[in-house]
């Protein structure tokens, strides 16, 4: 196994455990909010073009660069360990039932 | 890098390969029977949650059901095929193509907080034309079936090529395996156990790509040396040649299968409303790594010089071939395997559940729209299984789905701009948007024959855009989104059926 291997390796079990405890609290607060009445926050008008543009452009970025260094064929499996931290952390931020009381 | 020495890893039997696909469907089974008791009570919780799925759920499930099984191996195989401007032109759109729908669901759940189904918005945006709504539902169902097809195929390859297991029989396992636990939690189930299957798709993505450049002498080096050698065009994004090949006619095609997919929809009337434009940002851009990984595989396919009759005659087999004849420990494929069903499975799912919105609003409601709550929730129940009973037969039957495809195809591509303006053009009218449609499918569909792809799509784009705008100049109106308030919710009739839900969910 390479060293670029083990440190994803790693890095996935850190990813893992943060999407397991966020995972815990998504399905804690969809029990918690089920039934729960409150008024429907209204929805966001703004943006999210710059968030749009970066996605799209870091993802050209990184797809030519594969072609310039062999390293950056490992990107794809480094960001992959980013989805799955982003999807752990997105639980955490959303709001839980007790704090919207 | 002799493709000689690629041998079959030993152990991966057809008895291994069916209990993977029926051990995956019966654990997730457990958790939908959970989710169900705990969260689905009437057809309101059934095909939108209540309105309540999370910032979580809703990035993970989103980024779940658009991992197709079949993406998961074609990314290799574009790859395969045409180097990096391949993987270039099947990556950039399909993130981007989930991130532009922040515009209209932005509008959509502001403007119609009540909703379930984009054919429901149609009706109520065209005053309540039946011809609209109906393109629009049929659209959205085709598009469903075709999408569980398309599942299957993936997982069938996949199976056949690691396992041997006949591609029909494969997929007839794997259809049942899904739909046994779709039946149960409706929504909920979908959205929790798509983001479990998330999992057991990134992180074995990470570890089986970086094990499988191990696999090989020299390291990724070594590869990505081979393969500028057999061809320095591999390494570049700028092919032109691909862009017109199949590029430019994917990325429309990714953008109507984003638009008209009632699976989105669904997901943005039943997500939060404070997180359901940032959760499409967040699944896009998240979904991105998920092909920009697996498509390197393509590259050691490159490197070993492979030709598509030496993996099976489609090149989609790629990725499979390679993880189980690289010499990689029998877990690893196994893990790899599993990765292409809990994209399918997750997909299946979500596409059933985006069915049963569709028959619950779009055709039980339309026809019978006083219909008790309880009978209205056993028939959604069993309408999420139809999709895949139509699917199964099509399989089963042996027949050429080439028609379904192509009508799938000329539907979406059609529904694309007259969809795009309905939402955000108010001088958009009816005459405009069915013209639109079927003048697209007329006139572009043989223009598509005769010239192909790219010309072809091209121009049912532009005649079904070009058509909304005369529609407009022709009879001038300007729609008050604010009618669209008026849509009805479940949940109001559900409350007070709430005895005859409890029954019917015993």
């Amino acid at each position: 196994m390479s060293t670029v291997t083990l440190v994803i390796v790693l890095g996935s079990i850190i990813a893992t455990a943060v999407f397991a405890a966020g995972y815990v609290r998504g399905v804690r607060n969809a029990f918690g909010e089920y039934r729960l009445e409150e008024r429907e926050p209204p929805v966001p008008q703004h943006g999210h073009w710059g968030g749009i543009a970066f996605a799209l452009l870091a993802s050209i970025v990184i797809i030519t660069a594969i072609g310039f260094s062999s390293a950056w064929v490992y990107a794809g499996p480094f960001l992959c360990l980013v989805t799955t931290l982003g999807v752990g952390v997105a639980f955490f931020i959303e709001k839980t039932p007790a704090s919207k009381v | 890098m002799d493709k000689t020495t690629l041998t079959l890893t030993p152990g991966l039997t057809p008895a291994l390969g069916y209990s993977l696909m029926v051990g995956l469907g019966l654990a997730t089974l457990l958790l939908a029977i959970v989710v169900k008791r705990a969260l689905v009570h009437n057809t309101h919780d059934f095909i939108i949650s209540n309105r309540k799925i999370g910032f979580g759920f809703g990035v993970g499930s989103v980024i779940s059901v658009w991992t197709w099984s079949m993406a998961v191996m074609m990314t290799s195989a574009m790859t395969f095929e045409w180097g990096l401007s391949g993987l270039f032109w099947f990556v950039a759109p399909n993130g981007l193509a989930v991130m532009l729908l922040i515009p209209f669901t932005r509008v959509l759940r502001r403007k119609m907080p009540n909703g379930y189904t984009i054919s429901e918005f149609t009706k109520s945006r065209f005053n309540q034309s039946g011809v609209a709504t109906s393109i629009v539902t049929v659209t959205m169902i085709f598009g469903i079936i075709l999408e569980i097809l398309i599942n299957l195929k993936g997982a069938s390859v996949v199976m056949s090529t690691v396992f041997g297991l006949n591609w029909s029989y494969a997929a007839a396992v794997g259809l049942v395996s899904v739909l046994i636990y779709s039946y149960f939690g409706g929504l909920w189930t979908s959205v929790m156990t798509a983001t479990i299957n998330l999992l057991m798709i990134t992180v074995p993505a990470a570890i089986i790509v970086s094990l499988a450049f191990d696999a090989v002498p020299g390291g990724a080096p070594a590869v990505m040396q081979r393969v500028g050698e057999a061809n320095p065009e591999y390494l570049s994004v700028l092919r032109p040649e691909a862009a017109a090949g199949f590029g430019i006619t994917l990325a429309f095609g990714i953008f109507a299968a984003a638009i008209a997919d009632q699976t989105f929809w669904q997901k943005a009337w039943s997500i939060k409303a404070e997180y359901v434009n940032r959760t499409f940002l967040w699944a896009g851009a998240l979904f991105y790594p998920i092909p920009i990984a697996l498509g390197v595989l393509g590259f050691i396919g490159i490197a070993y010089g492979l030709t598509v009759s030496d993996i099976g005659g489609d090149s989609a087999a790629i990725g499979p071939y390679l993880i189980s004849h690289l010499g990689l420990p029998f877990l690893v494929v196994v893990a790899y395997v599993l990765m292409v069903l809990a994209a399918c499975y997750s997909t299946i799912d979500g596409a059933s559940s985006a069915l049963s919105s569709i028959v619950a609003i779009d055709i039980v409601k339309r026809v019978a729209p006083s219909i008790a709550e309880r009978r209205l929730f056993v028939l959604t129940k069993l309408s999420s299984l139809i999709g895949g009973v139509i699917a199964l037969a099509i399989v089963l039957s042996g027949v050429d789905f080439t028609t379904l495809v192509l009508t799938t195809y000329a539907l979406k591509t059609s529904i694309l701009l007259p969809l795009i303006l309905a939402i955000l053009w108010p001088r958009t009218n009816t005459i405009g948007f069915v013209g639109g449609i079927v003048l697209a499918i007329l006139v572009g569909m043989p223009i598509r024959h005769f010239y192909g792809d790219l010309i072809g799509t091209l121009s049912i784009v532009g005649i079904s855009g070009i058509t909304v705008v005369v529609g407009a100049l022709l009879k001038p109106t300007r729609f008050d989104y604010d009618r669209l308030h008026t849509a009805v919710a479940l949940d109001e009739r559900a409350d007070d059926d709430a005895p005859l839900a409890a029954a019917a969910q015993s």
